[in-house]
This record gives structure tokens, C-alpha cells and sequence, in this order.
């Protein structure tokens, strides 16, 4: 009876140990190890320089013929000059980008640069090739109305997480041993061509092309939706007791 | 075979298996803000419920987890379209009386609605919305209170206290009402701050008395504590409960989150749930309770359980595949079908032909037979 008491009571104090251990591993851990985070940083274009923008896009209006630009990357948690677009000021600049679009007189022009990163960022994926856009909007829309015009963007709970669809999942990733990326070298930028520039060009789609394709499953979808709904109207319907 | 093997035997289902149907369907809503699937999750536990439910009182209370889901889904589209700038896009609805806020604080009154923002609300809305209706179906087809009874002894206390304080809250609300009644054949008014006042003393001094009553008769029927368990041994089993708990919730955190490192998921969940076995097994040898007819764990149980933790996993494995079809990359596009998830979800709808019908006495009485005895 005493040895088993013995035991028992050994037996307890190294399970608390190895509970306190757990625990203290799990939450000192988590504090660690994540030194970074994944997210699209947002940048103004002033004086042929980036500046990492003090402020939220939708909090934020751009003037007409400024550029905005977007990159997507690891940013360690105290950094705070965050992660430029690699892109070449001199060569994708207002013109460049803006030359061919028309406003009207309520309307201005914002240059949009969209850096999707590097493939050391891409998660098992090749990130798609940096682009351009002018943004043809009303005279008082925010950043992000502007870059809403050129590109899709998921927000989660007000948070930009995605462009186009990149990353498909996730915001503000924890990235663990994050280290900050300086020096890079400019990549080429696709720029609009001249006579595709569009009026308010709302983001290409390209799954809703073909129509048809996506349309009947969806059709299906929503008939099984119906069908169960009316189904579990018909049998509470039955019971009429609730 | 057994009859309670059979999904045609008539017998109450195992709560527990509800509970973990649910929670399966639940987890599969976390993970996505498609409206297709969501709302599939949505009209598959309306049509379980409906196929399924009991005449038990909290039976009802589907329909009014179905409310509070559509006014979760008011409020957020009212929070975050009328009231934050934080998610407008280019597609102008129409344009409120604007009142100027300072706007780095993200809050607007008034100003632009845009599709985009309307949009975004509704699908996350509809998410939250759709696990508080798992929550409801959980609730309904396998109540909280049956579910009570198959705490682990080593809980003992907290469960017996719970169903105590779930069969006395009714109770409270009738009080209320009488105390009130009396109050009103005085000539009192029962409205306003003064009112609540007089109706607290009463009704607390009701329950009060009440609660002595019933820890007498309980104490002269022998549910009083008789275990002749050692200090260290009690601390360590609660310690270990405790300890493994907290692993379960930071487990699930982790794996539902979807963002934290990955060994806070999954490894974290494992060992929550082995720790709090241990405990709850040691504590559980102290006592030795009678349980008054025990629901079984048969086949039927099974395949209710298989199914919710089908959904889930399908619905994880989309994620993993094509993360683009359940995190939509704009909300104005039309929604693609992940089909992978959506035939996961159906696969849940199974408990409404599998799990067993109920016995004559708990079904929902139809309408002919009231009418039979309103004849004679």
C-alpha cells in the first residue's frame, strides 16, 4: 500500500513536470520562434523613391499622378521600412504606366505597381510576374478603391491578404527565423501596353470567361440548396409540435 | 446482431455522437468563406434536424440558433459596410450623408456603400452564422443536458452542479414571473430599475432556499462525498485535466486558426486529449457511479460520427488542394463549386437516414391524433 502510495505520488510529480514543461515549451515557443510576417506591404512613390506608407490603403488617398505599390513578402517584426517593389523608378514611372490612360474631369490617374515576390516567399507555387496598371478612378477613392480597380483583392476582417488571388490562403502569415531582405536587384515590370489601356478596367477574370463551365455547377449547387430546404421545411411541417 | 446495431431500431441516439457530427460540420465551416459550401452546411443541418428531432423541449432551439444567425449577419453587414472604410471597393451602391470621422481610425458614419464591402460582410457573416447553426443543430437533436450525464467521474462534481443549475434556471424565470404578478395585484408598477430591485430579493431568497432544500434531501440519499482519496493524488489528477485541457484548447486553436506554427496544431491537440485521458481515467478510479440506462455506442453512433468527421477531413483536404476555390480571391466574381468539399458535406446529411428513428413516446406528435382525442 505505501509503495504504490510512493509511486503514485513520483508518479504525479513527474507528470506535473512534464505538464509545467509543455505548457511553459508551448507558450515561450510560440513568442520565439516567429520572428516574422508574410504580408503585402504598401508604398507611395515620392521623389523617385519608395516610402513605406505610414497608413492603411483605404485610410489613405492617393493624389492623381502618384504610384502606389504593392509587395509581397517577409517582414521581420521590427522592421519598419518594410519591403519595397523591386521596381526601377526611372523606367516604371508615371509615364510609363499612366502615358496612355485618359480621365475625365472628376476622375484621376494612379499608377498601381503589384510586386508578388520572390519564389524563396511562394509557398510550393511560382509567384505570378510583377506588373503595372493604371487606375482610372473617381477623384476622391482611397487606395484601396484604386487598387481594387486593377486587381481582385481578398479582405479579411478589413486586412488586404491577397492580390489576385496570392497567396490562395492565409494573412499576415508568422514566418519563424525571418531575416530582412536588403539590396535586391530591380526585376522587369509588365507594363500596359498602349492601346489596351481601359477606362476604369475592372480586374480581368480569368475563371469567370467561360461562363458556361462554371455556371452549372453552380446551378447544381444551388438546386441541391433548394431541394434540402424545402425538403427540411416539409418534414418540420409534418411535426407541426415546434 | 444486436438490435441497437440496427439503424432501424427506434432509440434516443447517443448525444455525444451528435455533438461530434456537429462539431465535424463546424470545423469544415471554419475553413472556408465560400457561400456555396456554407450554405450547403447550412441547409444539411436544417434538414437533419428537421429529419431527426425529438419533441423534447430543446429541440426547438434550431430555430432560434436560425435567428441569431441572421442577425449575426445584419449586424456584421451593418458594422463593417455602413460603418468601416476598411474593406470599400470600387463598385459604389449608393452614398449615405456622410459625417466626417478622423480617418485614420478606419470608422466611417455614412458615405459610400460599395457591392464589394456589402459583399464581404454577408460571406463572413454567413460563416460565423453557419457554425452557430451547428452549434444550434448540436443542441437540438442531442441536448447539453443529456449530454451532461456522460461526464467523466473524474468531473463528477462540475456535472452533477451543471444539471442542477440547468434544471433550476427554468425555475428562476417562473419565479420571476410570480413574484411579479404579485407585485402588479399590489398596485406596484414592474417596470424601471426600482422594480428590479424589489423582484432580486425575492427571487433570490427563493433559489436560496431551494438550493439548501435540495443539498439536504441529496446529502440523506448519499450523494454526499465519501472518497477517501489522498490530497496529492486529487491535485495531481486535476492537474493533469487541467494541464491536458489547455492543450486541447490551444490545439484546436492551432489547427483551426490555420496560421500558427504547425506543431501548436495538431501534435499540441494529441497530447491535450492524451494527458486529460490520464487524468480523467485516474480520477475517474476513485468513483464508482451507476449510470441510470445508458445510452449505448453502437453502429448507428459510428457512422453519425464517421460522417461529420467525413466533412471535415474533405473539406481540410480542399483547403490543402485548392485553397482559391474557398478563400475567394474577389467577392464579385461568381462563386466556384469546390466540388471535393461540397460532396464531403452532402456525405453529412447520411444522419437523417442512419441514425435511428426515435421511439413512439419522444417523437413529434402529428396532427391527426390531437384531433382523435379533441373527437372523443
Amino acid at each position: 500500500m505505501a509503495s504504490s502510495t510512493t509511486l503514485r505520488r513520483s508518479a504525479g510529480v513527474l507528470i506535473s513536470l512534464f505538464v509545467a514543461v509543455f505548457v511553459a515549451a508551448g507558450f515561450s515557443g510560440t513568442a520565439h520562434a516567429v520572428d516574422g510576417y508574410k504580408f503585402w506591404n504598401y508604398f507611395h512613390a515620392t521623389d523617385g523613391a519608395w516610402a513605406f506608407s505610414q497608413k492603411g490603403a483605404s485610410a489613405y488617398e492617393p493624389a492623381d499622378g502618384t504610384i502606389e505599390g504593392y509587395r509581397f513578402g517577409t517582414t521581420t517584426a521590427n522592421d519598419t521600412d518594410g519591403l519595397p517593389p523591386r521596381a526601377d523608378l526611372a523606367e516604371v514611372n508615371f509615364e510609363t504606366i499612366c502615358g496612355a490612360a485618359e480621365a475625365d474631369v472628376d476622375q484621376k490617374r494612379v499608377g498601381v505597381v503589384i510586386d508578388y515576390g520572390t519564389e524563396a516567399d511562394a509557398e510550393d507555387t511560382t509567384p505570378p510576374a510583377p506588373r503595372a496598371e493604371c487606375a482610372v478612378v473617381d477623384a476622391d477613392a482611397n487606395g484601396l478603391q484604386v487598387l481594387q480597380a486593377v486587381a481582385n483583392v481578398r479582405i479579411e476582417n478589413s486586412f488586404s491578404c491577397a492580390i489576385d488571388g496570392y497567396p490562395a490562403q492565409g494573412c499576415g502569415t508568422p514566418v519563424a527565423d525571418a531575416t530582412d531582405t536588403t539590396g535586391e536587384q530591380p526585376v522587369a515590370f509588365e507594363l500596359p501596353a498602349d492601346e489596351t489601356v481601359e477606362e476604369t478596367a475592372p480586374a480581368a477574370d480569368p475563371a469567370g470567361d467561360d461562363g458556361n463551365d462554371l455556371l452549372f455547377p453552380l446551378v447544381l449547387a444551388g438546386v441541391v440548396v433548394v431541394a434540402l430546404g424545402a425538403g427540411a421545411f416539409a418534414l418540420n411541417r409534418r411535426n407541426p409540435d415546434a | 446482431m444486436r438490435p441497437q446495431h440496427l439503424v432501424t431500431f427506434p432509440r434516443n441516439l447517443h448525444p455525444g455522437a451528435w455533438w461530434l457530427w456537429a462539431l465535424g460540420l463546424a470545423a469544415a465551416a471554419s475553413r472556408t468563406q465560400n457561400p456555396v459550401p456554407l450554405l450547403l452546411i447550412l441547409v444539411v443541418t436544417g434538414f437533419v434536424v428537421a429529419a431527426r428531432r425529438s419533441n423534447a423541449p430543446w429541440a426547438k432551439s434550431y430555430g432560434a440558433f436560425l435567428k441569431l444567425a441572421l442577425i449575426v449577419i445584419a449586424i456584421r453587414i451593418v458594422f463593417q459596410a455602413v460603418l468601416s472604410s476598411g474593406s470599400q471597393g470600387p463598385t459604389v451602391l449608393f452614398t449615405l450623408p456622410e459625417i466626417p470621422v478622423p480617418s485614420d481610425t478606419g470608422i466611417k458614419l455614412g458615405g459610400i456603400i460599395s457591392l464589394e464591402a456589402v459583399l464581404r460582410a454577408f460571406y463572413e457573416g454567413l460563416q460565423l452564422a453557419t457554425i452557430l447553426c451547428c452549434i444550434g443543430a448540436a443542441n437540438s437533436l442531442g441536448s447539453a443536458r443529456r449530454l451532461l450525464r456522460y461526464v467523466p467521474g473524474a468531473l463528477y462534481e462540475i456535472g452533477v452542479a451543471c444539471v442542477i443549475a440547468l434544471t433550476f434556471a427554468p425555475q428562476l424565470v417562473t419565479d420571476a414571473g410570480r413574484v411579479r404578478a404579485a407585485h402588479r395585484l399590489r398596485g406596484q408598477t414592474s417596470r424601471g430599475l426600482g422594480s428590479l430591485k424589489r423582484l432580486a430579493m425575492p427571487v433570490l431568497e427563493g433559489a436560496l432556499d431551494r438550493s439548501i432544500e435540495l443539498a439536504a434531501a441529496m446529502d440523506s440519499r448519499g450523494y454526499g462525498r465519501t472518497t477517501d482519496a489522498g490530497r496529492v493524488s486529487r491535485r495531481v489528477t486535476g492537474l493533469l485535466v487541467f494541464g491536458g485541457l489547455l492543450g486541447v484548447c490551444v490545439g484546436v486553436y492551432g489547427l483551426l486558426a490555420g496560421t500558427s506554427a504547425g506543431w501548436v496544431g495538431l501534435p499540441m491537440l494529441l497530447g491535450g486529449c492524451l494527458l486529460a485521458a490520464v487524468g480523467m481515467f485516474f480520477g475517474g478510479r476513485r468513483t464508482g457511479r451507476t449510470k441510470y440506462r445508458p445510452d449505448p455506442w453502437a453502429l448507428p453512433e459510428w457512422l453519425v460520427t464517421g460522417t461529420g468527421l467525413a466533412a471535415a477531413v474533405t473539406m481540410f483536404v480542399a483547403v490543402e488542394r485548392t485553397p482559391a476555390d474557398l478563400f475567394l480571391a474577389s467577392v464579385t466574381q461568381v462563386p466556384p463549386v469546390p466540388l471535393l468539399a461540397c460532396a464531403g458535406i452532402l456525405i453529412a446529411i447520411a444522419p437523417a437516414f442512419l441514425a435511428p428513428p426515435l421511439p413512439r413516446s419522444d417523437r413529434p406528435q402529428t396532427a391527426q391524433p390531437q384531433q382523435l382525442e379533441v373527437a372523443a
